[in-house]
């Protein structure tokens, strides 16, 4: 039986309505319609969201912000939308290891899943942004992305008349930097994946199996010797820190967290990515340098590359190549099939 | 008799009294802050304990005055600057006694304005102005969103903002440089100083009796030559701070001799 636990929403109905909705121990996935978006299911086993006290989960916020997230109009040349690189099908991320942003510029790094990013304590893999709300203005403004600009955007929105009408609507207001940016953060905060069969195996509700090498696999993962889950672990599958897992000895121009500390020792390391999904992700690492599954098992059965920042834990392995298919079927167990096939999440 | 005498008086005073109700009340010293020219009996002035101050900041590249799109020699090599912008903040006076009284402004200075108004400062006797070239921390990593389009914090296009490490562009010159001599700028390249440690702080002298009520103007000049002190300019000349920590370093120590009091 799941029992998923239910954010509160704040639900306001025309501006006339307004409803605290509390539930706890709900059984439904839907804990009501409204509009197409309407639930923020959040599993068992997640800890509360956390929530911006300037930016409360309302439906009509999410409902905008998904609006603009799949609308090229916020790329200079009106090609690009978030979208193009973060794609729904495949939990939010580009199966290329660059994705083009306007006239098919590449950037440095692979895009990332949205899965659970309201989650994340800071936003970017050196840790570069500090929320939801300002990371907007990254892909926004970057100029291998949408090379665009706050004040020319919201110039651009309010010439608008569909974006002018829902602006006036949810905010009551014109389209402004702060509603562009509540409306965009709210919509990611509601992309939420906790139902993989790996979830409902460990919630043991019924029904929920693994096979024998995924077992196998699972007990690896979660093993001292091969030590994944020190560095993947928590409900999201990772701990957030900023880490060198040996892919490289020379980082080249891009240093990871040290861009932005300027510190040495910081060098190569990037916030432990998540593997929810991870099947679906491809291709893997902050430069999408390994293609599957198989070279990042093969990657940390070799140990690393040995940078001088390489984490200890990283080491050699000596997996049979039966562990590896078994850790393989492990991670293949962590894709949540319910959430790649999420109509309300999609515009 | 007697009793109508009494009944005069009466209505005597009431009548005085109706006057004086009828006589508006307000302050008619036109030095008090809340002057009122139509009162008819003094009361209640206010007087102002703090004068205003605007700074008058004039950019030049040498000896010319600076317009954004024009070519000027910068020790020797010709350099267009399309675009030259700077955050001032926490503007403040020092008195004798090494005291500070300061007003919260950010300004964003561009060299078609030339005139700030900075707000007002406590009334007193100093010798120096200070302020910040950047933005305090706590401000640096807030969300510019919150702020309005028209504020110096608020967005801005150009953008004075980065957000893959969130944090103001304190210094954001673009530009293009003739490297090769031949008399075209070929050489784009974009100066763009950011970051806490980047702050720097000006001290300039300016004796100053400021007396209450007053407005006074601060003229300042900006010799953007002085940031390239010691720059190669056959080198590379582009920074965004993190990603050319020698160039950064060298211009940020030119910072504070950018300045100077006008004669
Ligand atoms: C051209 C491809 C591209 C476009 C367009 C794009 N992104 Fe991204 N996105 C990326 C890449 C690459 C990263 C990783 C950047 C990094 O970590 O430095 C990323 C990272 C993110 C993150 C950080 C996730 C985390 O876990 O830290 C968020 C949030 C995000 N993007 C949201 C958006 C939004 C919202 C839009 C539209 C306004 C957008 N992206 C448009 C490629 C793109
Ligand atoms: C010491 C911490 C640490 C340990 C131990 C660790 N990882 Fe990682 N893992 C990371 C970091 C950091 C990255 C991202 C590195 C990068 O992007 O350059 C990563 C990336 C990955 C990725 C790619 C994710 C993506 O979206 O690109 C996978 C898959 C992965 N790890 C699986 C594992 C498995 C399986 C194990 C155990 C054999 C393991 N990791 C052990 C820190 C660790």
């Amino acid at each position: 039986m799941s029992t998923p636990r239910y954010v509160h929403i704040i639900l306001t109905m025309a501006g006339l309505l307004g409803l605290l909705l509390s539930v706890d121990g709900c059984t439904e996935d839907n804990l009501f319609e409204m509009g197409g978006i309407s639930t923020l299911d959040i599993p068992a086993n997640f800890p509360d969201m956390p929530v911006p006290d300037d930016n409360p989960m309302l439906p009509e916020r999410i409902e905008l912000g998904r609006a603009l997230f799949f609308d090229p109009i916020l790329s200079v040349d009106s090609s690009v939308s978030c979208a193009s690189c973060h794609k729904p099908e495949w939990a939010f991320t580009d199966h290329a290891s660059f994705s083009a942003g306007v006239e098919g510029r590449l950037g440095f790094r692979n895009a990332p899943t949205l899965a659970n990013v309201a989650w994340a304590p800071v936003m970017l893999m050196d840790g570069g942004s500090p929320t939801l709300e300002q990371q907007v203005y990254v892909p926004l403004e970057d100029p291998h992305e949408m090379d665009f600009n706050m004040v020319l955007l919201t110039e651009r929105l309010s010439a608008n008349t569909y974006y002018t009408q829902r602006f006036q609507a949810v905010f009551g207001t014109a389209p402004d930097p702060f509603g562009i940016t509540r409306a965009l953060a709210a919509y990611q905060r509601s992309i939420i994946s906790g139902n993989s069969r790996f979830d409902r195996y460990a919630r043991k509700e019924p029904g929920a199996t693994l096979t024998e090498s995924e077992e196998r696999g699972r007990e690896l993962f979660f093993s001292p010797e091969l030590s994944c889950s020190s560095c993947h672990n928590g409900f999201h599958f990772t701990s957030w820190e900023f880490i060198n897992n040996g892919l490289y000895t020379d980082y080249g121009l891009d240093s990871g967290r040290a861009r932005i500390t300027a510190q040495p020792n910081d060098v190569g390391k990037f916030r432990v990515p998540t593997l929810r999904n991870i099947a679906v992700t491809f291709p893997y690492m902050h430069d999408g340098s390994l293609p599957d599954l198989e070279a990042v098992i093969d990657h940390y059965d070799n140990g690393g590359q040995g940078h001088p920042n390489q984490d200890a834990r990283i080491k050699p392995l000596g997996l049979t190549s039966e562990q590896k298919t078994d850790l393989l079927h492990f991670l293949y167990t962590l894709t949540d099939n319910q959430f790649l096939r999420n109509t309300s999440l999609v515009e | 008799m007697k009793n109508s005498i009494n009944i005069l008086a009466v209505i005597g005073f009431t009548s005085l009294m109706m006057v004086s109700c009828t006589k508006k009340e307000g302050c008619m010293d036109p030095n008090a802050t809340n002057f009122d020219a139509t009162a008819e009996k003094d009361c209640c002035c206010e007087y102002a304990t703090t004068f205003d101050l605007k700074l008058n900041l004039e950019s030049y590249v040498g000896p010319t005055a600076l317009a954004e799109g024009g070519t000027y020699n910068v020790y020797g090599t010709e350099v267009q600057f399309d675009l030259v912008q700077m955050y001032i903040s926490n503007v403040r006076f020092v008195d004798a006694a090494g005291n500070e009284v300061a007003s919260d402004s950010y300004q964003l200075v561009k060299p078609e304005n030339s005139e700030y108004s900075v707000g007002s400062f406590e009334a007193g006797n100093y010798t120096k102005l200070r302020f910040d070239v950047g933005i305090d921390s706590a401000t640096n990593h807030a969300d510019p969103s919150l702020y309005p389009l028209n504020d110096p914090l608020g967005p801005q296009f150009p953008a004075m903002h980065w957000s893959w490490d969130a944090g103001y562009i304190f210094i954001r010159i673009d530009a293009k440089a003739d490297q090769d001599g031949d008399g075209t700028t070929e050489t784009a390249f974009e100066m763009h100083i950011g970051r806490d440690v980047n702050l720097r702080t000006v001290e300039l002298d300016l004796p100053l009796d400021g007396a209450a009520g007053n407005s006074y103007t601060a003229n300042i000049n900006i010799n953007w030559l002085q940031f390239f002190n010691g720059v190669d300019l056959g080198g590379a000349l582009t920074t965004h701070t993190g990603d050319n920590p020698a160039l950064t370093a060298i211009l940020v120590e030119n910072i504070t001799d950018l300045f100077s009091i006008a004669e």
